[in-house]
Order: structure tokens, then sequence, then C-alpha cells
């Protein structure tokens, strides 16, 4: 049996339980339970090596077992930075104290966050100015992160700090690992265009962090924010492929009445660029699959699959109509819409991208 | 599943292979040469073309001559041959005549692959009637006719042969100096019936051929505005530093590997699941089309007032792309064709 298949078996009989334990699967507690459901069989985390209850999957049996996870409609997982980000990370450079968090990150007992963008420090992330300074075995930090994803249910923050605030600015940085629940800590929600609150601003003031939470090498810490993203972008080309599949959807939901031709010429360029987009993915996961470390041409997958997201979006509320929007199958489309904007902006803004494109590809100078 | 024939590695030295016989052979002089020459091609080149290269029996099968290989390995070749604007009539007589032969045994296959006939595929017909052994109806854009000794014609899926002189043309230059489409009359021309097609993959592949020509050409725009961006200096530094120019070129690059990744992945599906081949060759056209002459058009941008004289070869390559975007349907019409496959029209 493929681990696709095993997860097939594995939420047949799963995801029937759940729903009827929990009438409304979209509460904070039905996702910790859903995680730890999830990680009985120890599909939480399935690409860790099997030592720290994964299942040492490759990234093409991931795609496959997202796939199904895409048939079954299931949340996402609420320790997802963790699982996805934080985890890799602390296997990658953790001490052996710090893989102690692994196990509780599976089981939701520690829900992490990332503290790295800062209100002067977005795009230019290693202008960073958080610092934290060193009081015989503690860190001392002061500052502020922002849009810090999780953060209000987050027990614990991967924490990008500066260490030396003499050095290049790419060198004197740090990855701590901090406790949520330390004194001097305040977290407030950012109330973002869809007037949801996913994202905090946290607040450190002289909060105290042992030396031994210090993740990699002292001022190293820009390799390891680095590794952790790398993590994140190899999930793009997955992204691709659910795109097309959203726009198949679309147009299986229009097969009548009739469109008018001009909205389904529409329908149909979305439809070609999504797939052109789906071809660059597959693309380069058979690169991954082939052990090609991920490069910078991800950069143009996140630039088309961050534009067609907004195209099909947009597509999508002329589709509905002024009075169809947020009805039927076009419930969520106004949300949808508006959460469309951060696609160009998250993970390196377009124009950020184009940049990386340029001079990285392409050899173009430096501006 | 069926497999490809040749691996990654082999296309990667057939494409290079190609790309150095071109270097020498299909130089801009060349190209400027030709557009000015009646023939519009060079006669020793496309001998060279097949006894060095391959490239005319490419497609037709070993037993008539030919290399037996499939549009995996035509795409690598039609993206160089693009790449160098080659002015020679290898879609008309390489490429479409051994697709309108699919399956059917012909002498003009052997004469196609060892260099000796020219023959050109009419695909646009409407209301050509057949009767007792003549063809008698019109065909309009029909590529390399004034050229060809042959003339395939389909009609419905029949595939006939008429010769050239049978045939009264009227031919027009194009946008692209040294490509010429001909409007040909058949008037109870004789005609032999060689067999019947699967006209559906003839377009389909047709289109994808034109594609995967339009990727060389993107390629080679971008190739020069990078060079251009990284040594014109403007207000004391490289154009190419600022990010207005830098942000058009890494546009181009997006839309190059974008369309390179499509034409391949639709050359894959015509090998493996033929049946997906209409869709992929489609949504392949349409975006390919847009994509590269956006790429030829901005190179002309980037490179500012000299991409807008006659001696830079930006217009050469933006005539090509402008030319080959609208060959075999242009986007609009292979959207219209998804829209009808998925049931939106």
């Amino acid at each position: 049996m493929t681990p696709a298949e095993e997860l097939s078996a594995f939420l047949a009989v799963a995801w029937p339980a759940f729903t009827q334990r929990w009438p409304d699967p979209t509460t904070w507690d039905a996702k910790l339970d859903w995680q730890r459901t999830m990680q009985q069989e120890r599909w939480a985390a399935p690409t860790w090596p099997e030592e720290y209850g994964g299942r040492g999957l490759g990234i093409l049996e991931m795609l496959a077992c997202d796939e199904v996870l895409g048939t079954y409609g299931v949340p996402v997982l609420p320790g997802v930075l963790g699982l996805k980000n934080v985890g890799p990370t602390l296997i990658a450079y953790g001490t052996e104290e710090q893989r102690a968090h692994l196990p509780r990150i599976l089981q939701a007992e520690e829900i992490w966050c990332q503290g790295f963008s800062e209100p002067g420090a977005g795009s230019d992330l290693a202008s960073l100015r958080t610092r934290a300074d060193l009081d015989g075995d503690v860190f001392v930090v002061n500052g502020q992160k922002t849009w810090t994803s999780s953060g209000m249910h987050a027990t614990h923050m991967e924490l990008l700090c500066r260490t030396d605030a003499d050095a290049p600015k790419h060198r004197g940085i740090s990855a701590l690992e901090v406790d949520m629940t330390s004194p001097g800590i305040e977290v407030r929600p950012i109330r973002m265009i869809t007037g949801e609150a996913e994202f905090a601003e946290v607040f450190f003031t002289d909060v105290r962090v042992p030396v031994t939470n210090l993740v990699g090498p002292l001022h190293g810490g820009w390799g390891v924010a680095t590794s952790t993203l790398g993590h994140e972008r190899a999930g793009v080309a997955a992204l691709a492929g659910r795109l097309e599949e959203e726009v198949r959807e679309i147009i299986a939901a229009h097969q009548a009445p009739a469109l008018d031709p001009l909205l389904a010429d529409e329908l149909i360029e979305r439809f070609v660029e999504c797939r052109v987009g789906g071809f660059l993915g597959d693309e380069m996961l058979t690169r991954l699959a082939a052990g090609d470390p991920p490069g910078p041409e991800q950069s143009v997958i996140k630039l088309m699959w961050s534009e067609a997201s907004q195209h099909v979006s947009s597509t999508r509320t002329s589709l509905a109509g002024l009075g169809g929007l947020d009805d039927g199958f076009h419930a969520g489309a106004s949300r949808e819409y508006l959460v469309a904007r951060q696609t160009t902006i998250v993970a390196g803004t377009t124009q950020i991208v184009k940049n990386l494109i340029a001079e990285r590809i392409l050899g173009l100078p430096r501006d | 599943v069926t497999d490809l024939l040749t691996s990654a590695a082999e296309r990667q030295e057939f494409r290079l292979s190609v790309r150095r016989f071109l270097a020498d052979r299909s130089t801009e002089a060349d190209v400027r040469r030709l557009a000015d020459d009646d023939l519009g091609y060079d006669p020793d080149v496309w001998k060279q073309l097949g006894s060095e290269l391959g490239l005319l029996g490419l497609l037709v099968p070993e037993d008539q001559g030919g290399q037996g290989l499939t549009p995996v390995e035509l795409v690598v070749a039609l993206e160089e041959t693009g790449r160098a604007l080659l002015c020679a009539p290898l879609l008309s007589t390489a490429v479409l005549t051994p697709l309108a032969l699919q399956g059917i045994s012909s002498p003009l296959l052997a004469a196609v692959a060892d260099g000796s006939t020219l023959v050109a595929v009419a695909l646009e017909t409407t209301g050509i009637t057949h009767r007792d052994g003549t063809l008698t109806g019109t065909a309009t854009n029909v590529l390399d006719a004034h050229l060809a000794d042959h003339l395939i014609v389909l009609v419905g899926t029949s595939v006939y042969d008429v010769r050239t002189t049978d045939a009264s043309l009227t031919t027009r230059k194009t946008l692209d100096l040294a490509i010429a489409l001909s409007t040909v009359e058949l008037t109870a021309s004789p005609a032999v019936l060689l067999g019947q097609i699967d006209v559906a993959r003839l377009q389909s592949l047709a289109a994808l051929a034109a594609a995967a020509h339009l990727v060389g050409i993107g390629a080679a725009t971008l190739d020069l505005a990078v060079a251009y961006a990284k040594t014109r200096e403007q207000f004391g530094k490289p154009i190419g530093a600022y990010q207005g120019v830098k942000h058009l070129v890494a546009e181009m690059h997006a839309r190059l590997e974008s369309s390179r990744a499509a034409v391949m992945a639709a050359a894959v599906v015509a090998v493996t699941r033929p049946d997906e081949l209409a869709e992929h060759a489609s949504i392949t056209k349409a975006w390919c089309s847009t994509a590269m002459v956006r790429n030829a058009e901005d190179c002309v941008q980037v490179m500012g007032g000299i991409g807008f004289t006659w001696e830079h070869p930006a217009h050469l390559y933006l005539r090509r792309a402008k030319l080959y975007e609208q060959l075999f349907g242009d986007a609009r019409a292979h959207r219209r064709q998804l829209a009808s496959q998925l049931g939106l029209a």
C-alpha cells in the first residue's frame, strides 16, 4: 500500500468518527483533537523521520497525501507551523534537549509560531531590530514582532533577534526558542482585511530566555531561518496543483445554464494559467524527487501562483455576480477575494520575487 | 503508460547539437539574406538539416527512411530552430507532412526524409469536394505551398496528394519576411487518396509545434534583453540595476519557464496519454502565443531606441513571434476549443 492509500484508509474511518464527535469542526478544541487523532497513526508530520514520530515520506509521497486530505476537506492542523517549519528546523539544528519539543509539537501540546517580521523589517527581514542581550546564562529580549501567524494561540515561538548589533546585518542574528508564557511578553491580535484576526503582534519587554534555548550557532540565525523558509517554499508546488483543482470545480459548477461568452472566456483563461502553473509545479517536484535541492526557480512558481490566485478569486466574484456573491456554490467568494490580496505580499512580495529572479537567476546587478 | 524513447540527457545532447549547427548555419546574416531571397531558404542547409541532424526525417517512421522519433524530441529541435530563427520549410515538410501521413505508407515520406521533396499541408480547407480522382475547392493560409512539390490536402479525415503544378496559388508575404502563406485553388485537380487520419491529433500537434518554436523565440529575446540590461548604462549604472527594467526581464523569464514547461508537458502527453492531447495542446498554444509575443515585445522595450531599428535583430524575432502567435490557432481560438471541451460553450 502506498502512503496515500494508507492515509485514505485511515481517514475513511477516522474522519466520520471525528465529525460525529465535533458537530462544528472549526472550533479550536476540535482542531486540536483532529491533530491528535491524525498523530495516532503518525499523520501529523509524515515527512519527519520515523525516529521523531513521522513516517519519513518524500515530497512526492507527501503531495499524494495532500491530495487525499484535500478530497476529505479536513481542517489545517492547528500546529501547522511547528509541524511544517519549526519541527524540521529543530531536527536539523536543535540540541537533544530542544528536540524534546518534537513529540509535544506532534501532539498539539505545544503550538509554535515564528517571530520573524517586524514593523520595520518586512521584505528586508535581515534589518530586524528586536535585540537579545546576553546577561550571564540568559538572553534579555526587547522589541516587537508583527504579522505572527498563530500568534494568538502559540505556546512557543521561534524568534529571530539581533545578538550582535555591530556585525553586518545578516551575521548578527540568532534564533531562539521562546516560551510564550514568559514574563514581559504581550500578544495583541491584528485584525486583517477580512475583519478576522489570524495574525498577532508580539511585544517583548526584558524577556529572559535561557541560553540553552539558542537554536543553531550564536549569530547564525539567518541560516537557521533560511532553512525554515525553505521548508515553507517547497509547499508552493503543491499550492499550484490545488488552485488548478479549484478552477476545475468552478468549471464543473457552471456547465448549465450557459455562461455569458465573455465570462466563459475569462474562466478558460484562469484554467489555462492554473494548468500552466501546475506544469511548472510538477516539473519542480520531479526535480526535488530526483534529489535536487530547492533552488531559486521556486520564485517563478510563487510569482505565477500568487497572481493566478488573485485572478481566480476575482473571476469568481464576477461569476457569482451581485446577487450570487456568498450564496450557494459561491459561498465565501468575497472572503476569498479579500484573502487573495495577501498572496502577492506573504513569503516575499511580488516585487521582491522579481528582484530575486532578475538577480539570482538572470545575473542582473543589484540596485 | 508508454515510455519515452529518449532520456532527458539524450535530449539535452540532441538540443546542443542542433544549437551548434544552427549557430553556424542560421546566423543573423543568414536570416537577413533569406528574408530578401525569393526562395526564402538555403537548399544546402536544407540538405544538411537532414544529413547532419536527421531533422527532416525526425517524425518519419524508421521503415520509411526516417528517425521514428516523437513529439518529445520534436519540440526540443523546434525550440532551437525558433531560437535561431531558422528560415526553412521545416514545419510544413518535416513536421506537418509526417503528422498528416501518420499510419500511412507513402513514398513521399522517404522523399521528405532524404530532403529531395518539399511538401505543404493544407489544414484550412472549406468545401473542397472530391470527384472522379480530382479535388475542387479552396484551401487558405497554406504554409510554404509556393515552395512545395506536393500538397497534402485534408478533406474531412481523408488525406489527398495533389501536385502543386496542378493547383493555382496566390502567395502572400507575411509579417515574417522569410515566410509566405498561399491560397490554393483546386479546380478538378488530380488527387490521389493516401488514407484516413486523426485530424484532431494533427491539429493539436501542429499547434504544439508552433508553440515549441515560439519558446525558442522567447528564450532568444530574453537572452538579448538580459545581455543588454547588464551592459547598457544610463545615469551611471547598468539599466538592469533599475527595478523598472529588472522586473520586465524577470517577467520574461517567468513567461519563458512556464511556456517551456507547458510545451514539454504537452509533448509528453502526446506520447504517453494521447487521449489528453487536445486539452494539453490547446492550453499550451493559448499560453505560449500570448506569453512569447510578450517576450518579443518586451525585448524591444528593454532595448529602447536601438530595438526599434532595422539593424537590430529584435524585430526579426518579433515578426516571427507575431506570425506564429496566429499560426494553427491563436490564443482565443484555442480557448474557444477548451471552452467547448470543458462544457462551457
